[in-house]
């Protein structure tokens, strides 16, 4: 029973270490603010989450395990927040937003300055 | 167990590039946000590793300390074009 819980554990922190891995990825190949927002913060609340959870299962039932829980929970509410607060201040200074314009001859994406005439 | 906190060190400095070359100010933010969730866990799993659990007291004070510069941060950056 012990092994198997600590096998299991080491699957869900790999698996959170991979979901880290790939918001560094994104956040290095993705071209605008809001794709960078979109790719990075979600994937990098999931894989917190992930590797919590597994350090729970491994450390059993303790008061470490309820401070886990408690820094889980934290991280659940205000992780969006901050995400959320970054794009609004990103809006509100008028950033742009970056589009691919499928019917443009050469589909390459470009910077949409008029969107926030069109709204 | 410590092999992870490598792993997640390595991370941490890849995802810090966005920190240093961003183009605005805005993909800082972002890639600050990311490396310190990941310096989070990482004291979660040295918390584990010592089995001493003083590091997750600093760890929660950590987050909410981020979070609250955070805020401060972005609500100084709205505030610039908004008549």
């Amino acid at each position: 029973m012990n092994i198997i819980l600590e096998v299991l554990s080491l699957i869900l922190v790999s698996i959170g270490c991979f979901f880290m891995a790939s918001a560094a990825l994104g956040l290095y190949r993705f071209p605008d603010i809001y794709m960078r927002l979109h790719s990075s913060t979600k994937v990098n609340t999931g894989g917190a989450m992930t590797i919590l959870l597994g350090i729970i299962l491994r450390s059993g039932i303790s008061s470490m395990s309820a401070k886990i829980f408690v820094i889980i929970v934290i991280i659940i509410i205000l992780t969006p927040a901050v995400s959320h607060a970054i794009a609004r201040s990103a809006h509100l200074q008028g950033k742009a937003p970056m589009v691919s314009f499928e019917t443009h001859p050469k589909k390459i994406h470009v910077y949409d300055h008029d969107f926030f005439r069109r709204r | 167990m410590m092999i992870f906190v490598y792993i997640l060190l390595i991370i941490a400095i890849l995802s810090s590039y966005r920190l240093f070359v961003g183009p605005t100010i805005q993909d800082r933010l972002i890639s600050l946000s990311c490396v310190s969730v990941i310096l989070i866990i990482i004291l979660v799993i040295l918390s584990f590793y010592y089995n001493n659990t003083f590091y997750l007291d600093i760890s929660i004070a950590f987050l909410l300390l981020d979070f609250v510069g955070m805020i401060a941060f972005t609500k100084y950056l709205g505030r610039e074009d908004k008549k």
